[in-house]
């Protein structure tokens, strides 16, 4: 009788408990949809530098992967240009282009991969974009699930796969690097279809299938081993084999006819050398 | 009636009809939009007769309406249970109802994973005995649709059950008949504009579930991939796009209003009998 009493106890506390406890988990939900994060640096640091840029607000739309570097990097931005905001806002690059081009207030966009840009710029919304960084696929495992030890184990009978979709440019990488493999041979000419009969989800986002992983819902998931590196001790990770992936070009680019002199100034500052040590800090090549 | 106030009906009248108006085109905007942007892609047509949007449309529909009978058959006695008992906290147990319409969709399909997930207080047990797991398979984009839309039925019926005079079915005691004759003969016919009002609530709103389902479930063609995540996928696809999503929205709309419009000419023909 107690125990059903405290059972009952249980059930009404657990919603309770729930909300309390969904802030640690909310990785999914800050990355299913767009995120928006506002960084607001140490300005008053560095006043004794002599302030270049007019003092106003940018919004900087960058892809889900570079979530934690250009948080960084915005902080740093702001340090050197006290008065000067940036806003940031994440989510897949599609789905940031799509934004853009519908008119969403942006000035500085930044995309994983090169046909997202290019949407923007065939749109006429953009002018020039220079690629700042470089990213390499793996494959990422839950730290206590050892299904997947080796690229071709993905393959294996009955391994939950997660990909991203197929026009997340995630997503494209990691097909395009399953076909390769496949072709090479070396897993068998069927590899291909026996990787896409194990995959049980096709996730919107880099960080979607990320979440996934580390919720030890999928076996495996291919992801860019800078959010792999994110996650810590809760993702194994697992090296796609050189020869089959291409690395992921990251593209960036200050939005409209006349970009303002701040957003020109992030652009610079992402390519600068400085912008370049953050981005290399969490695992990003440089171009 | 005076000459005044009468210029104060045709003030109140103007204001009425002025405030009704906007929100009308309010609402009316944002679909003759998707309309128009739909029509100028030129697309529907072609998508509608697509497997991928057929195969999500399809899922959409039956996932919907298992999830409203569930919510239907589980739900009913617990509406009527709220409404009638006279136990301390019932104020408690009503918020708990509707608790999971407050729930951020994505948190609720957080919730379900920590309930009935690999991992989940439920879930690992389950895994462990049977090697069975609810992600990924449609029985999660159904659990899903429960949680979130369920509650819509829930609190809809309890009202409806609550305003059924208690008289009534104490007459219909006292003239012999059974519980379950009154329940079936006075109560439900009483109460059937709310049943049905929250019938229609609970399979909308499981209709166009989304975050929880993209959670738990994941997406896949066939398997999980439903309308609305059929649509957030689209939105990503080069190929479809914007315009794509646009249209595939139209669709899901207009198959929706089909449905509830079907429905509505039903439902009162078969409480007649």
């Amino acid at each position: 009788m107690n125990r059903l009493r405290s059972s009952i106890a249980l059930l009404f506390i657990l919603p309770f408990a729930l909300l309390a406890c969904s802030d640690d988990e909310a990785t999914p939900e800050a990355t299913a949809t767009a995120a928006t994060a506002t960084a607001t640096g140490a300005a008053t640091d560095v006043a004794t530098a002599e302030p270049t840029l007019a003092s106003g607000s940018i919004v900087v739309s960058a892809a889900s992967s570079l979530t934690d570097a250009f948080t960084e990097v915005a902080v740093a931005f702001e340090a050197t240009n006290p008065g000067v905001t940036v806003d940031l806002n994440f989510g897949s690059s599609s789905e940031l282009a799509t934004q853009i081009v519908e008119g969403a207030p942006a000035e500085v966009f930044a995309s994983a991969n090169e046909a997202q840009m290019a949407v923007v710029i065939d749109a006429g919304v953009a002018e020039v974009a220079e690629i700042f960084a470089q990213n390499v696929i793996v494959v990422a495992v839950p730290a206590d699930n050892d299904s997947v030890q080796a690229f071709e184990d993905i393959a294996a009978d009955g391994v939950r796969l997660v990909l991203a979709g197929v026009d997340v440019p995630v997503g494209d990488y990691a097909r395009r690097a399953i076909s390769a493999a496949s072709t090479a041979g070396v897993y068998g000419a069927d590899f291909q279809s026996r990787v896409l009969a194990n995959v049980v989800s096709e996730e919107p986002n880099v960080r979607a299938v990320l979440a996934k992983v580390e919720l030890g819902e999928a076996d495996a998931g291919i992801v860019y081993a800078t959010d792999a590196s994110v996650s810590g001790d809760a993702v194994r990770v697992v090296e796609v084999p050189a020869e089959y992936s291409t690395p992921a070009v990251y593209p960036i680019a200050a939005v409209g006819e006349n970009p303002s002199e701040q957003a020109l100034a992030f652009v610079a500052f992402v390519l600068s050398q400085e912008g370049q040590a953050i981005l290399a800090g969490f695992g990003f090549a440089a171009p | 009636m005076t000459l005044r106030s009468a210029r104060t009906d045709v003030v109140a009248l103007t204001l009425v009809v002025a405030l009704g108006a906007a929100f009308v085109a309010y609402f009316a905007l944002p679909f003759l939009g998707l309309a128009d942007r739909a029509a100028s892609d030129g697309r529907v047509w072609d998508l509608a007769t697509d497997t991928a949007v057929r195969s999500a449309l399809w899922l959409s529909l039956w996932t919907a309406g298992l999830s409203t009978v569930i919510a239907v058959a589980c739900g009913t006695p617990v509406a009527y249970w709220l409404a009638r008992t006279r136990i301390r906290g019932r104020s408690v147990l009503d918020a708990l109802v509707d608790l999971p319409i407050v729930l951020p969709p994505t948190v609720a399909g957080v919730a379900l994973l920590t309930a009935f997930g690999g991992r989940g207080l439920l879930g690992e047990p389950l895994a462990d005995l049977t090697g069975f797991r609810f992600t990924f398979t449609t029985a999660a984009v159904v659990m899903a649709q429960v949680l979130v839309a369920a509650p819509f039925y829930v609190r809809t019926a309890r009202s409806g059950f609550a305003a059924v005079d208690p008289q009534l079915e104490h007459v219909a005691y006292t003239l012999g008949a059974s519980r379950t004759e009154t329940f079936l003969r006075i109560t439900l016919p009483q109460a059937r504009g709310a049943l049905l009002a929250g019938i229609v609530l609970c399979w909308a709103r499981a209709m166009g579930e989304l975050g929880a389902t993209l959670i738990f479930a994941g997406s896949l063609e066939g398997r999980t991939r439903t309308m609305p995540l059929a649509i957030i996928d689209a939105f990503e696809r080069t190929s479809l796009g914007l315009a794509g999503a646009v249209s595939m929205s139209l669709i899901l709309l207009v198959v929706a209003l089909a449905v509830l419009v079907l429905f509505r000419a039903v439902a009162p023909a078969e409480a007649r009998r």
